[in-house]
């Protein structure tokens, strides 16, 4: 099993600079439908899913080495190495933006920018920084995960769906659309959730783009302004957007802030 | 009917239904509820709107919804029975069913999150007690084999470990029996030469059993033979130790057999001596060889009383044997690791048996 299909990599558009989307917790790479064809004219894109979530191969799946993001940040490594590329332009949703800082504070000469979609490096509050939950919250998640398993592995079940007003989606696409694996999502959960990222922050030179939603209940103002003045190289966008994914809540928005920043 | 109007017909449907209804703008504010969720929540209909659909909602279910239903409300346009808790304003949680899809405009983009609740409390329970004896079954499963591995060892080891002061007594006994020695000590070391051939017996019946059960299952050394004499010769063995007793034989085996030797001897010696212990001492014991389409078949069949219909169930199963006679057979073990043989020649043991008489008989194809 080749890294491609281990991570259902697919490349498409055109362009001499590559861009890269890695999706965030609870979807996969379809996240990026709304924003993607706006970069396919003049930029080679790479989508991918991470192992556990979309089409990836779940054979893959190794617990221990999946426990961290930085399991993860090193699949974007591997992809990168297996196509060849260079001087990425990293785009990241939420877990998935530190793992894009994790990668470029390993290879920093990979990467030629990091732009980070509703970052958070941690979601626990801690003394004086916000991270938007408390400790107690964020066991409450993980225990409603490891008990909502029904709710979970029923969007696993195969969907026949009419697609008359997206006609553009293949079927196979639609089917799978953010199919997660139960038992890998509770993991991706606690390692999402757990894990405190905010000491690489200072470690990451990379010229950065945050782009911050102005309400956002998983990644507060807060936590926008904390990595922006943790990362010397960076620029802060506080978007009108509500919600965590302004790629899909307001595509048009996130577009232009992206095209600005490039 | 009333003199309602559809539409207002409707509308005192859903208001008055058993299941909540909520409607959110696209960015997920809350627009239109039914008093039913506003009772569950413990609030006033007016009090809802203008709420974020995810302030209801418990913090897991919360992240849930941002993270991955609301993506697959805008992109796939709907999600169904989908599990989560409502946070209720006296502190508790609901757990919930919800149905939601998007409902869009003429030009394609969503305009309204319609969300349908259902109250899952009584599926909770019955999901979780489900879960619960879930992992009880898989608890007392993980012991049970821990402890049928550990069994299983035991008797291996002791098999093993058995063999080697029978060893000494076997040898002691041979030289014993070479010396000058009165009637009775020639009688006593004739019993200890016996005893130490059934023991040796039982041993490697056991260490065929452990075999078998540890995974490594009995291995065949594999000659083409003719069947016959293979036969014959089980036959003379038994005849020493049952002098009085008449076996009738008939063969219909041209055909040379691709089998273990050693191993199908042990097999058709112990059906055999069964057949001799077991059987009517009047009525001859018959032993019937054929090879027909391939398939080699051999039966021992002999007179006697019927084995009972709950026995002849088990009666390939290890360490089954007759309650009430329990040294004579020794462990319960011959017929099983018999019926073991014939397995790992590809064929098969079955047994029958009424008042006339029982059989047992072996089929292997060729």
């Amino acid at each position: 099993m080749s890294v491609l299909e281990r991570n259902n990599v697919h490349q498409l558009g055109n362009g001499s600079t590559t861009m890269m989307f890695a999706h965030g917790f609870g979807c996969d790479q379809n996240m990026w439908r709304l924003i993607v064809p706006a970069f396919a004219e003049n930029y080679k894109i790479i989508l991918f899913d991470h192992v556990g979530a979309g089409l990836s191969d779940l054979n893959a799946y190794d617990p221990v080495k999946y426990n961290e993001l930085d399991g993860y940040a090193h699949d974007i490594l591997e992809i990168a190495e297996a196509l060849q590329l260079k001087e990425i332009i990293f785009v990241g949703h939420s877990v998935s933006a530190m793992m894009g800082i994790m990668a470029a504070a390993q290879s920093p000469g990979l990467f030629k920018a990091l732009i980070l979609v509703s970052p958070s490096p941690s979601y626990i509050n801690d003394g004086d920084y916000i991270g938007g939950f408390s400790r107690i919250e964020i066991d409450e998640l993980l225990a409603s995960l490891d008990q909502n398993h029904l709710g979970w592995s029923m969007t696993m079940a195969p969907m026949i769906m009419a697609n008359a007003d997206r006609a553009e989606l293949s079927e196979e696409l639609t089917n799978s659309f953010c199919r997660t694996d139960p038992t890998i999502a509770r993991q991706f959960a606690r390692a999402t959730f757990l894990t405190d990222s905010r000491s690489i922050l200072k470690t990451c030179h990379t010229p950065t783009l945050i782009l911050q939603c102005s309400e956002d209940i998983i990644a507060p103002v807060e936590v926008g302004a904390f990595i922006h003045q943790q990362m010397d190289n960076s620029k802060l966008t506080i978007l009108e957007a509500t919600g965590h994914c302004p790629h899909l809540s307001a595509p048009a928005e996130t577009i232009s802030a992206i095209k600005e920043f490039l | 009917m009333s003199n309602l109007s559809n539409e207002d017909h409707l509308d005192e449907f859903l208001e008055n239904s058993l299941s909540g209804y909520i409607s959110t703008t696209p960015k997920g504010e809350i627009i239109k509820a039914n008093s039913r969720i506003a009772m569950w929540l413990g609030l006033e209909r007016e009090q809802l709107i203008g709420k974020r659909m995810t302030s209801i909602l418990a913090v897991g279910s919360r992240i849930f919804y941002e993270t991955h239903l609301a993506p697959m409300l805008r992109l796939k346009g709907f999600f169904e029975e989908v599990a989560a808790e409502l946070s209720l304003s006296d502190g508790s949680k609901m757990q919930v069913l919800i149905n939601g899809y998007a409902k869009k405009d003429e030009n394609g983009q969503p305009q309204e999150m319609r969300l349908n609740i259902y109250r899952a409390t009584e599926r909770k329970v019955y999901e979780d007690n489900l879960r619960h004896a879930i992992s009880d079954a898989e608890n007392t499963i993980q012991t049970e084999r821990e402890l049928a591995i550990l069994r299983e060892q035991f008797i291996a080891v002791l098999g093993h470990d058995l063999r080697n002061p029978l060893g000494a007594i076997k040898t002691g006994s041979s030289l014993l029996g070479r010396s000058v020695l009165s009637d009775r000590d020639k009688s006593i070391v004739s019993t200890i030469a016996k005893s130490s051939l059934r023991m040796e017996e039982l041993i490697a019946n056991v260490m065929d059993f452990a075999r078998v059960r540890l995974g490594g299952g009995i291995l065949l050394a594999l000659h083409e033979v003719m069947i016959e004499p293979i036969i014959t010769h089980i036959i003379d063995e038994l005849m020493i130790s049952y002098p009085e007793r008449s076996v009738i034989t008939y063969f219909n085996a041209k055909k040379s057999v691709r089998c273990d030797i050693n191993r199908l001897s042990q097999m058709l010696s112990n059906l055999l001596a069964n057949a001799l212990t077991h059987g009517s001492v009047d009525t001859p014991v018959k032993i019937i060889t054929e090879i027909q389409d391939d398939i080699l078949k051999i039966t021992v069949i002999n007179g006697g009383r019927a084995i009972p219909t709950d026995v002849l169930e088990t009666l390939f199963e290890p360490f089954t044997r007759e309650a009430n006679t329990p040294s004579k057979q020794g462990l319960g073990l011959g017929l099983y690791i018999a019926s073991q043989i014939a397995k790992a020649h590809g064929g098969h043991l079955t047994a029958s048996s009424d008042t006339k008489e029982t059989s047992f008989t072996f089929q292997m194809p060729l």
